[in-house]
């Protein structure tokens, strides 16, 4: 039957028998109606007389500068800096309007989801919020009272609560809260954590007054945590104060570009750098022996001939950076000290040999003695105002109560859940019983606390988040339900189809939750999504390290009000512990969650009112945190304590925790870190090494730094490339490529190489190639196998400045989810890896007009996901992910 | 401050396109549930339905259990939500997803109004095309020239595309019926 069309005459019977039915009433706007339309064409020019200034914290990335929303007519039209952040001073960079996308993304989520179908296949329905809370509480509750509540796993990727949804998992008593962290920073941390103590996981250098900086990798001009907050300063200092920055980089990277010098280096070689300009210093006598023998932990005559035959030679020939440059860097930043400090990041730390980098880039800061000083490499207060080092005489700030206690451990005899443990393999329970008593009194089970890599929990839980889902796949934890916050690992972790595969494997995840504000390739693969407000849209507390030196902390408040359906991950952990009661909700007895942060704030100085009005607050008449461990004890601090003779270590009597240090006489505070002293030499490294069976002489088991050449990269073949990864200063991981303003900027990932290596392959700019990687070496997952691991086929462009043996690529694109923007004209990885990534997007109205890089359009063309050919390559002890390691090969196609 | 608004039927021959606009902005914005299925069956709606999309008879004529309404509950949010095939945000269809110039904001005198809606349709943005339909339903009362106005500035310029684009992907014959109707409008 063929279709006929409609007149005016149809549509008018039509009308009328609905309005006969009764069925639809009609709403009526006679008297609010317009004439004409308020305002022609596109939004018009903000009214500023009429628009509203609301301060809060960005969430474009990890960094949280504080920030100022323009919001008109219940939108948010435009993102400033606050130039009452004493962090950010007012400065932003573009990720900050990346808010406005993300928020206002057509195809953003906004309802409750529940899938259709076999988990995977994309169909969905909408379900009411109280259908999805109360079948996600049908299904966690009977864990709660079976005594097993170790089968809800709740994985984020960039939590900010500050503690929120450990509220969370407390109150429902599991301890498999997991996060990324060691896909991202766990051996940087470790590092400074060995040598400063728990407090200081992440450094404050002075860059305001510095006048010498060595910058291992580091990359704060586009990607840092922290990075907004550094650069400013360094810039000042260099272009105001004749401040030098020395970068050691792998490509010349943004902040490599605006460095006074920059040096390609072999990837993993940082650490020989390092070293051999710590031999020059000594042999040239300009360490700061004074500095070294109060606060070092090591003899100095030790590090002397640790260190003799780390020259400046042996350096070049390992890592490419000329000797004699070594040398004169290594006295130059000598000579500037303590107004000099060191940089370091992923750059120097994702390395197989990467801890031991580290560890050898800090003892140069304390072999000058810069540690603390003004223009050095400073320790400011980090997260939470709780009256922790550094944050003596702080207002105290503190989620409301009550706060549910951790979970017990899991082991044998009192105190500690026998239950969970005896479900384990039998070989963990061996491996856990044989820990020392301090390890076992910390351990909940694999995938909290990989028993393979104490140092990942240590000092704190930092996981191994790379090994969740083999672990699963392996039954080392049974998972009933699973909930994914924020987190893209199906995207953008390595051997990314793993965790895809054990995601829509129904056995081993039999119930999967997917909260995000995007539809991301996570998110695909739940069987129900709950939509999350975004930044713009909530409450966090906010505090950090300041490069300023004096703590601050800050709020992030709503700007307008959720969009659809989405709520706040606050709203809805408080609403599902409702649901599922037993006692959670009594952790969870407020509605108002305005309410719960003011109450947050109580201790403030200033009114609540007051600090919505700024956004910050930060005590001007506090001192800089400079040189903390020279502080005194107070009288109240050093009441019920005793010292220890021989060591000076001054002891709480009842807890035996140490507080300070008996130095010249007095009790000062000293360094965070058993010994009060700064752990050059730290015998946890070969105590973890002798717990998991690694070889004492793997470089990872040294109590002190030590250099060894990543294994994969020893006897490098001449066809043989190391391929690492970068990120682009417009994005941020996976969760950007849905920005469209951003993703215009940067949409395609192709793989940068010298010219050089370029000719020598053949190769000419724009050519397709096939990439592979290969297996790892070294004591890692799947240690032993050989040969490939997966590829990929993409484009490649010339970049002098890369060193000759790098193939460096990004990964934010390439994306087969998070809508039409990010899926723009990305192509298929290899056919026997990853996932082909065609998508609709070409019929999309909105995209192929503006698609101006497309090929069709004779462009460059869209991304390449590239993770599912990275192996999981954990580093041994931390589980930090080896990501700058990989070999590859190159083939043109 | 919401507008004030009275739920009203017009007088027959006055605006009585205005219901057509209502239930296609029901339909675009919520899941077909029973009520909406019975308006759907009412004899003038159902002749123009098929009239546009004549597989969409026999379905409209038997009878509905749970699988057929998630079916097409399926099929809404597969057009309208995620992964929106057919994505109801009106400046996507002239070219633009985010421009603004068919807020319904813009059409209300007093900063901060907004229109007086069901639940469904207030939380809506506020270029989503069924709040846009919703309230060209709610026009009744307002001059000719006002009217006229909104149709030409926040409907027509989007509606032959989205109509088209629905038309092309619906796999369901009732929202390829929506597409007829919707293309009907001028």
């Amino acid at each position: 039957m063929e279709r006929k069309t409609l007149t005016r005459r149809d549509l008018f019977r039509v009308g009328g028998g609905i309005a006969a039915s009764g069925m639809l009433p009609l709403p009526s706007f006679a008297e609010g109606i317009s004439a004409k339309p308020l305002a022609p064409g596109r939004l018009g020019r903000i009214d500023y007389s009429k628009a509203k200034a609301v301060p809060t914290i960005c969430f474009g990335c990890t960094t949280h500068c504080g920030v100022v929303g323009w919001v008109e007519n219940g939108r948010v039209r435009r993102i400033d800096g606050n130039p009452l952040d004493p962090n950010s001073k007012g400065n932003i960079c573009s990720k900050a309007q990346g808010m406005i996308s993300y928020t206002y993304y057509p195809e953003r989520l906004l309802y409750p989801l529940r899938r259709v179908g076999k988990r995977g296949e994309g169909k969905w329905k909408r379900v009411p919020w109280d259908e999805a809370l109360g079948e996600i509480a049908e299904k966690m509750r009977p864990l709660r009272e079976a005594g097993t509540p170790e089968e809800f796993v709740f994985h984020y990727g960039r939590d900010k609560t500050k503690g929120y949804t450990k509220r969370f998992t407390n109150a429902f008593g599991t301890p498999n809260r997991l996060n990324r962290r060691s896909i991202c920073s766990s051996n940087r941390r470790a590092p400074l954590m060995s040598f400063y103590g728990r407090e200081f996981e992440w450094e404050s250098q002075d860059f305001e007054n510095t006048q010498y900086i060595v910058n291992f990798g580091g990359n704060p001009m586009e990607a840092y945590q922290g990075g907004l907050y550094m650069m400013h300063r360094i810039q000042h200092a260099r272009v105001d104060k004749g401040a030098r920055m020395v970068t050691f980089e792998v490509r010349p990277s943004a902040t490599a570009s605006v460095s006074d010098e920059y040096y390609p280096i072999m990837p993993g070689t940082d650490g020989a750098v390092a070293f051999a300009m710590i031999h020059v210093i000594l042999k040239e006598g300009l360490e700061n022996a004074e500095f070294w023998n109060r606060w070092a932990n090591y003899p100095l005559d030790d590090l002397r001939g640790d260190v003799a035959e780390y020259t400046p030679e042996w350096a070049e020939e390992k890592s490419g950076v000329p000797a004699d440059d070594i040398r004169r860097i290594a006295i130059e930043f000598a000579k500037a000290a303590p107004a000099c400090c060191t940089m370091s990041n992923r750059g120097s730390a994702k390395h197989y040999n990467g801890v031991q980098s580290d560890r050898a880039i800090r003892t140069l800061d304390v072999l000058v003695g810069n540690v603390g000083k003004p223009g050095g490499f400073c320790l400011s207060s980090l997260r939470g105002w709780a009256g922790r080092y550094g944050q003596e005489g702080l207002p105290k700030l503190s989620q409301p109560g009550p706060k549910a206690s951790d979970p017990m451990p899991w082991g044998l005899g009192e105190g500690f859940n026998e239950d969970a443990f005896r479900k384990l393999p039998e070989e963990v329970q061996e491996r856990v019983n044989a820990f020392p008593e301090f390890w076992r009194k910390k351990y909940f089970g694999e995938l909290a606390t990989p028993s393979e890599y104490p140092l990942a929990w240590h000092w704190y839980q930092m996981r191994v988040g790379q090994l969740v889902y083999p672990y699963i796949k392996e039954s080392r934890q049974k998972v009933s339900v699973y909930m994914s916050f924020t987190l893209g690992a199906s995207y953008g972790y390595p051997e990314a189809n793993l965790a895809r595969e054990v995601l829509a494997d129904e056995e081993l995840i039999p119930f999967h939750v997917a909260v995000d504000i995007s539809y991301s390739e996570q998110a695909a693969l739940a069987d129900i999504i709950l939509p999350e407000a975004t930044s713009l849209e909530r409450w966090d507390h906010h505090s950090t390290n300041n490069y300023g030196l004096v703590p601050y902390t800050g709020v992030r408040q709503p700007l307008v009000k959720p969009l659809g359906q989405s709520r706040s991950i606050q709203d809805i952990l408080r609403d599902l512990a409702r649901r599922i009661g037993g006692g959670m909700e009594e952790y969870f007895a407020f509605d108002d969650m305005e309410g719960f942060y003011r109450e947050w704030y109580q201790n403030l100085p200033i009114s609540w009112e007051d600090f919505k009005q700024r956004g910050i607050w930060m005590d001007e008449t506090r001192e800089k945190d400079y040189e903390l461990y020279e502080r005194p004890l107070t009288e109240a601090e050093l009441a019920d304590t005793s010292v220890d003779s021989e060591t000076g270590i001054i002891t709480q009597k009842e807890s035996g925790k140490a507080v300070g240090i008996v130095k010249d006489g007095k009790s000062i505070r000293g360094f965070d870190t058993p010994s009060r002293t700064i752990g050059v030499y730290d015998e946890i490294w070969p105590i973890a090494a002798k717990a998991v069976g690694l070889p004492l002489d793997d470089v990872n088991a040294s109590p002190v730094a030590v250099y060894d050449t990543v294994p994969e990269h020893r006897d490098l073949p001449e066809d043989r490339y190391i391929f690492t990864t970068f990120k682009w200063n417009v994005h941020t991981q996976g969760r950007s490529a849905h920005w469209k303003y951003h993703s215009e900027i940067v949409h395609t990932n192709p793989v940068f190489m010298h010219p050089d290596t370029g000719a020598k392959l053949g190769l000419k700019e724009g050519d397709t190639i096939k990439l592979t990687v290969f297996r790892p070496k070294g004591h890692t997952y799947r240690s032993g196998e050989e040969g490939a691991m997966g590829a990929f086929e993409n484009h490649v462009r010339f970049l002098k400045g890369v060193h000759p043996r790098v193939m460096a690529c990004s990964h934010h694109v390439g994306h087969f989810e998070q809508g039409s923007v990010a899926k723009a004209e990305n192509r298929k990885s290899a056919p026997e890896q990853g996932i082909d990534s065609e998508s609709k997007a070409f019929k999309d109205a909105d995209i192929p007009d503006k698609l101006w890089w497309s090929r069709e359009k004779n462009g460059i063309g869209g991304g390449v996901h590239i993770n599912d050919a990275l192996p999981i390559n954990p580093c041994p002890l931390t589980g930090g992910q080896n990501w700058y390691d990989n070999v590859c090969s190159i083939e043109k196609v | 401050m919401s507008v004030a608004s009275k739920k009203c039927n017009p007088p027959a021959g006055e605006d009585s396109v205005a219901p057509v606009y209502a239930l296609l902005g029901e339909l675009l914005s919520r899941e077909i549930d029973e009520g909406l299925l019975a308006i759907l069956r009412l004899t003038e709606v159902k002749e123009i339905l098929a009239r546009v999309e004549p597989d969409v008879a026999p379905v409209l004529e038997e009878i509905w259990d749970e699988a057929r309404f998630e079916e097409h509950s399926v099929e809404f949010c597969r057009l309208f939500i995620y992964p929106g095939d057919c994505l109801p945000i009106a400046g996507k269809w002239t070219g633009n997803a985010e421009d603004e110039t068919f807020s319904v904001r813009r059409w209300f005198l007093e900063e901060g109004a907004s229109p007086d809606l069901a639940k469904h349709l207030a939380e809506l943005s506020d270029t989503h095309v069924a709040k846009i339909l919703a309230i060209r339903a709610g026009l009744t009362g307002v001059s000719e020239e006002v009217m006229g106005g909104y149709e030409n500035e926040m409907i027509h310029p989007w509606r032959s595309a989205f109509a088209k684009r629905l038309s092309e992907c619906a796999q369901l014959p009732v929202y390829r019926a929506v597409a007829g109707i919707l293309d009907a409008l001028e």
